[in-house]
């Protein structure tokens, strides 16, 4: 047998390995030593998770779509800086309301357009309000129930007639847009939820073009409620922001370009482009913000450490992000719940009405120890709170009563509940999170672990499912417990005590809560238009919580953002969707 | 099921190999024609016997028709897993936001969750005869569009890692088969164990780490660079096909191509290392096989020279398994390499149908079913046909002389 072959193979093999470590020093851009390097000047490039679910601001209602309308679209107002509460005039100049607080008037700022030429006008301001009441997508859970809520004070558009939407908001003049409340209304909290992007002023002309709404009442219910797939305007956007729509393609990546008509002066504008990178694996966003290829990445919070004290990464920690996690107590749980083992208090179970004993939600209060979880769980950066009022909120108490870790107290209440027979008999029951939330699972860990070492009869047992069953399960009653956390969606605290213990709320329905006084206090709060008032009700609401005791509240997350050195300006404001903040107050440079 | 129909078919080949062939005392092969009865005679009969060239459009046809109870099937399979789920565990795949929970019974009956199986599934399928696959929550996006809008990037993963696959398996199968337990088969045998034993995620991040992170962004995941991508959404670039190399060869744009290599390497090296390894064995025992019969005794008698007889008459029947499997590579990569994907942001069909099974987005589930089983049962024709190439006895439309 001939030589030949073994001799090719190997020269091939040798070949391919001398190739390779011949190129890769050569080709190296400074084997892993240095800073990062300065790339794509004029272009902001972020790398996060998830994806944008829809550019129609009458149906976006998550976080990555809000961003992206925040660049494309600006609504009648917008926050001013870092405030939460004082604002300052986009669309329009300036805004006046009545004296009984039951209309806003706006001033339409001249000059303005959109970023395809065409003139802003108050028809185009009304056009879009009326336009996102007619297609309020109330089966897909759309965010225009925010608008609903103050003018016409009602959820969704199900039960409203043309008449109302056309009343709602009218057009005064040529540079004057009214909206008509059915009833006073805090006018801070309406300025609020015209800073979202469902307060997104778009181009009526290009609108009506497209297909959508023609702006016309006959037969206006055929906009209205659509499917996910019927939206007319969920791949596209016109807007008068600083950016404008370039390609968008799902799920991958979505590209910003320049609006060259801008209202504020083209040269203003600090990002040629931005382009948003969605991808999900951590060691590839990590990877392309050291290589200089993104200036901005989304970091989850057990990776954190993973870009401290990095050359040429600046991480800006300690933001007070507006979202809360907590545990609820369901009272009324099915009775054929498979997590309440047998259903009664003989040591093997809990009754559907566990719950319902003040003594056993104090005693599990007192059982569980935030130290422990801000430390093991969210790596030291974030605040316990004991109520759904956080801090960034007006009406925010800082001293307001909270539990603390104490097995002394936790045992008092454990044995006063139901008459005793907890202690005595103990209980058994499944804590239920999410598939994949760690952060989640530790806080189970850390109420099992200390119910069972204050009573060993106590027994609480940790079960992971997914995400979807545990939605179903919230809604079915069938979790003894639940986690979860909320995303506001204006910065007013009627937004957070309403889902937390208004018997309607998202939250206290399906935990079974219930007070008469509660619910008084928070509708009054909600409408009130004297902010003495509002104080001491929202004061009044924190100390119910803590007294009540209708859940765990965990803690509110300490932020942090992971930007190349290159990028300035980053200015924190908690009601800013997306990691990035106001782009167009942030600059890229190499100093 | 496919490895032991291909076995049977090796071993009708093989029994008549040595009848069927006249060696030339210059190597080439001369034909005769096979005797009137025989393993090869049986299976022409069976499938491929009609005359002429409608023989090979009823096979085409007949295989083409078998898509049919295949596609049934497989949806039928996968629509009856999913209603393992509860109506409201399905309503909440609708949930994009908590306080939508209330909605949860429209949303069930808006979507007919709660009609009994056939039903549904008969509203699925009437719609998918009507070209609509449904709503992907994945991408947000009808499910046809989005497989449409996946499948380059995947197919282009794929054309670029087959070939490196299948020629580098071959080339050295054969010489490690010929070399049987020589040093350089020794070394083969080695690097195929290894490469056979890494798993893909883990190969994937080390080389992204060392050839994106420490080499600072020399192979970076994504499919283009930020650049590269401008000059691609330009007006001025015409996206043909959407996969970058080919468009950008037919835009003559050497930039976007060689930033589309440039991101190539990593993961088609991934998928290659691991893929290479199979071939190159299978093609090692197929050759060992082969370079054992008769035929090859008698053309080494004719004193042909070695690199003729394993490169002509050894490695030719030897590649009939290889085609068999090189055809489910490219039909398994085409369908999505889903941890590849993930790992280089290569958000092809494999990241697609992750996403879809994390979510339970069913619309999405199906669909990349009916596409994977389609292009399952394609590639399989396709093999078939290409078992005729391979070797000239088997002849599509000739049928037995």
């Amino acid at each position: 047998m001939s030589n030949k072959f073994p001799k090719m193979g190997w020269i091939i093999m040798v070949a391919l390995l001398s190739l390779s470590l011949a190129i890769l020093p050569a080709c190296g851009g400074g084997g892993g030593g240095g800073g990062i390097p300065y790339k794509n000047a004029g272009i902001f490039v972020q790398q996060t998770i998830g994806g944008v679910d829809s550019l129609d601001p009458a149906w976006a209602y998550d976080t990555a779509s809000g961003e992206q309308l925040y660049y494309i679209y600006e609504g009648l107002v917008g926050y001013d800086g870092t405030s939460t509460d004082t604002f300052v005039g986009l669309v329009a100049d300036s805004w006046s309301a009545a004296p009984n607080s039951s209309q806003i008037t706006f001033h339409i700022r001249p000059g303005v357009k959109f970023s395809n030429g065409d003139n802003l006008t108050a028809e185009d301001v009304e056009y879009s309000f009326e336009r996102h009441l007619v297609t309020d997508p109330y089966d897909g859970g759309g965010p225009v129930w925010m608008l609903y809520y103050p003018l016409l004070d009602v959820y969704d558009s199900s039960e409203v007639t043309a008449e109302q939407i056309e009343n709602a908001v009218e057009v005064v003049n040529s540079t004057y847009v009214r909206f008509n409340f059915v009833r006073a209304f805090p006018m801070t909290t309406f300025l609020q939820i015209l800073c979202g992007s469902w307060g997104s002023v778009i181009d009526k002309d290009w609108a009506i073009l497209q297909g959508d709404w023609d702006d016309t009442w006959g037969n206006w219910t055929n906009w209205n409620n659509p499917a996910h797939e019927d939206l007319i305007l969920n791949d596209k956007a016109m807007g008068s922001g600083p950016w404008a729509l370039d390609v968008w393609t799902p799920p991958g990546e979505i590209k910003l370009v320049r609006n060259t008509n801008y209202w504020k002066g083209n040269a203003t504008i600090p990002f040629d482009r931005i382009i948003t990178k969605f991808v999900q694996e951590w060691a590839s966003r990590k990877l392309a913000l050291l290589a200089g290829d993104a200036d901005l990445v989304y970091c989850p919070r057990t990776n954190m450490n993973e870009l401290l004290n990095v050359t040429g990464v600046n991480a800006i920690s300690s933001l007070p992000e507006l979202t809360i996690d907590s545990f609820f107590f369901n009272m009324a749980i099915v009775s054929n719940s498979t997590y309440i083992g047998s259903g009664a208090l003989d040591g093997n179970g809990i009754p559907p009405n566990f719950f319902t004993d003040i003594n056993v939600r104090k005693g599990f209060s007192y059982a569980f120890n935030w130290a422990t979880y801000i430390a093991d769980a969210m790596q030291g950066e974030a605040a316990q709170r004991g109520s759904p009022i956080v801090s960034g909120l007006p009406y925010f108490n800082a001293s307001s009563p909270m539990y603390s870790f104490c097995s002394t107290l936790a045992t008092s209440y454990l044995q006063a509940a139901w008459n005793g027979t907890l202690w005595t008999n103990g209980c058994k029951f499944t804590l239920i999170y999410n598939t994949g939330n760690l952060v989640r699972k530790t806080a189970c860990e850390i109420l099992a672990n200390n119910l069972f070492a204050i009573n060993p009869k106590i027994q609480v047992s940790v079960l992971a499912k997914a995400w979807t069953s545990t939605l179903a399960m919230i809604r079915t009653r069938t979790m003894p417990m639940f986690q979860i956390g909320w995303l506001p969606d204006y910065a007013d605290p009627d937004n957070f005590v309403y889902p937390f213990m208004h018997s309607t709320g998202t939250f206290a329905k399906y935990q079974s809560y219930n007070s008469t006084l509660v619910d008084s206090l928070i509708e009054e709060g909600a409408v009130s238009i004297n902010a003495t008032r509002r104080a001491e009700i929202y004061g009044e609401l924190q100390q119910i919580y803590y007294t009540d005791a209708p859940g765990i509240m965990l803690v509110q997350p300490l932020g942090r953002r992971f930007f190349t050195t290159y990028i300035h300006g980053f200015e924190f404001n908690p009601t800013t969707c997306g990691q990035a903040g106001s782009l167009y107050y942030m600059t890229k440079s190499n100093p | 099921m496919w490895s032991g129909w291909q076995s049977v078919l090796h071993d009708q080949v093989e029994s008549v190999a040595g009848a069927s062939l006249d060696i030339a005392s210059d190597g080439r092969k001369v034909k005769r024609p096979p005797p009137a009865s025989g393993g090869l005679l049986t299976f022409s009969k069976g499938l491929w016997y009609k005359g002429g060239a409608l023989g090979l459009r009823a096979y085409i046809v007949r295989r083409v028709l078998l898509l049919i109870p295949v596609l049934v099937g497989v949806t039928l399979f996968i629509f009856g897993i999913t209603m393992l789920f509860s109506p409201l565990e399905r309503a909440t795949l609708y949930v994009t936001n908590i306080r939508q929970l209330d909605n949860l019974p429209a949303v069930i009956e808006k979507y007919g969750l709660d009609r009994p199986f056939v039903i549904q599934y008969g509203t699925w399928l009437g719609q998918v005869l009507r070209g609509n696959l449904g709503w992907s929550q994945v991408i947000s996006m009808r499910v046809g569009e989005a497989l449409i809008r996946s499948i380059p990037a995947t197919l282009e993963l794929a054309i670029f890692a087959v070939p490196i696959i299948i020629l580098t398996g071959i080339f050295f199968g054969t010489r490690a088969a010929a070399h049987k337990d020589k040093p350089f088969d020794h070394a083969t045998r080695v690097v195929a164990i290894m490469g056979w034993s890494l798993p893909s995620f883990w190969l994937g991040l080390i080389l992204l780490m060392i050839f994106y992170g420490y080499f600072r962004g020399l192979l970076p995941p994504g499919r283009l660079s930020i650049t590269a991508g401008i000059l691609v959404d330009s007006a001025g670039f015409i996206r043909y096909t959407h996969l970058n190399t080919i468009d950008a060869i037919l835009n003559l744009n050497g930039t976007v191509l060689l930033d589309a290599l440039r991101h190539l390497i990593l993961p088609v090296a991934t998928i290659s290392v691991i893929n290479v390894a199979f071939i190159m064995r299978l093609m090692r025992s197929s050759m060992l096989e082969s370079l054992g019969k008769g035929y090859i005794l008698t053309a080494r008698a004719k004193g042909l020279a070695e690199r003729v007889v394993v490169n002509k008459h050894a490695r030719r029947n030897a590649l009939i398994p290889v085609i068999t499997v090189s055809g489910y590579l490219f039909a398994g990569l085409a369908s999505g390499a889903v941890i590849t994907e993930s790992i280089f942001s290569f958000q092809g069909i494999g990241w697609f149908a992750w996403q879809a099974a994390v979510r339970l987005d069913i619309a999405s589930v199906l669909g990349f079913a009916l596409f994977s089983a389609f292009l399952f049962v394609i590639i399989n024709l396709i093999v078939d046909i290409l078992y005729t190439r391979v070797d000239p006895r088997v002849r599509l439309g000739q049928g037995v002389q």
